[in-house]
């Protein structure tokens, strides 16, 4: 750990290198669903700047369909910032996770700010999967250029998904919009790195629909603290038999 | 058609306020609390277990109560859909785009014959 010599700017070189890996799989998966929304988003009847602001500065497709189906249930501006903060609380914990990854290179802290600005789905799984076995002394330069890799990939997918938008057939726009739940819960899967993370993925999944009865808007977060709680008691719990 | 997120200066504003700060502040709480954790560490352990019942629990609920296409095709063909994506992603030994592909053909094949 680089203590106190958080001074350094981003190396070119690895930018370019992350920049070159980011066409994968996964933002391939993310493309698509960006995809499907562009042509949602044309039938609400966005500008197409308006999605490709909303892709750059917000950067989570969830929130982004949240809060273009709130507003265009006409329920206002409070009650659709509201419903955003509560299903973007996943990006906390997921942003903690990272942070000893983006840490390593020294760079300085406005760096990590803006790779928090990158936290997703996408580039938890990815960060987790490709991250430690890097070179922590160019770590976090090379993220840096795959995140903003991905985000131009997905947005400009988004945009062609705006721009053919209406000629793609229903089967397909509600495949496009199942895109992002089967691929959350299958990179989760692949990322967790015991059978303990899986246990919280389970319990998460049975919380999350249960709770959704009794307490809708902090059911996320009850939830993820319950389920991943279990787990981690029942992993110290095992550890200590030991 | 009315444009529902409005026009303008105007809605770059709204997406601003009630779009991109309701997300980023769970970023920017998260590198302030995260700062000189070790990759390693019980609490980290314990963060990512939280994040992906978290996640999961999302999952759960954009399956069962969707909003918009999703819900168009009935709940049973959802999760249906959901089973045969994990059987293929464990079956192929965590492979992400054999687990997304299949459950995609699963959903794409079970709403065309269900919207006939």
């Amino acid at each position: 750990m680089s203590a106190g010599t958080a001074d350094k700017n981003p190396d070119f070189a690895s930018v370019l290198e992350g920049l070159r890996a980011s066409p994968c799989a996964a933002s391939l998966v993310l493309s698509l669903s960006f995809f499907g929304f562009g042509a949602f988003a044309r039938d609400l009847g966005l500008a197409l700047w308006q999605l490709v602001f909303m892709a750059f500065s917000t950067w989570a497709l969830p929130s982004i369909v949240i809060f273009t189906i709130t507003m265009a249930s006409g329920a206002g501006i409070l009650v659709a910032a509201l419903a955003v903060a509560v299903s973007a609380i996943r990006l906390m914990p997921m942003t903690i996770a990272l942070m000893p990854y983006y840490t390593t290179e020294g760079l300085k802290r406005r760096w990590l700010f803006a790779l928090a600005h990158f936290v997703a789905v996408t580039s938890y799984v990815e960060g987790l999967a490709r991250l430690p076995s890097r070179d922590p002394a160019t770590r976090t330069s090379y993220f840096l250029g795959f995140c903003v890799g991905v985000m131009l990939l997905a947005t400009s997918a988004g945009v062609a998904g705006y721009l053919v938008a209406g000629a793609t057939p229903k089967p397909i726009a509600i495949g496009l919009v199942f895109m992002t739940p089967m691929y959350f819960i299958c990179g989760m899967a692949m990322t967790a790195s015991s059978r303990f993370e899986l246990l919280a993925l389970a319990l998460g999944f049975g919380l999350g629909s249960g709770l959704m009865f009794v307490v809708p808007e902090f059911s996320l977060a009850l939830a993820g603290i319950l389920g991943g709680g279990v787990s981690y008691a029942l992993r110290a719990l095992l550890k200590a038999k030991r | 058609m009315i444009n529902p997120v409005g026009t303008g200066l105007e809605s770059a504003l709204l997406i601003l306020l009630a779009c991109a700060f309701p997300t980023q502040v769970w970023r920017w709480l998260g590198v302030l609390i995260g700062q000189g954790m070790n990759e390693d560490s019980e609490v980290i352990i314990f963060v990512r277990y939280v994040a992906a019942a978290i996640i999961a629990a999302f999952v759960a609920q954009v399956l069962i109560f969707p909003a918009g296409a999703l819900a168009l095709v009935p709940l049973w063909l959802r999760l249906g859909a959901t089973v045969v994506g994990l059987t293929g992603f464990f079956l192929s030994r965590n492979n992400l785009l054999v687990g997304v592909l299949s459950g995609q053909i699963a959903l794409i094949t079970g709403a065309w014959w269900w919207l006939g």
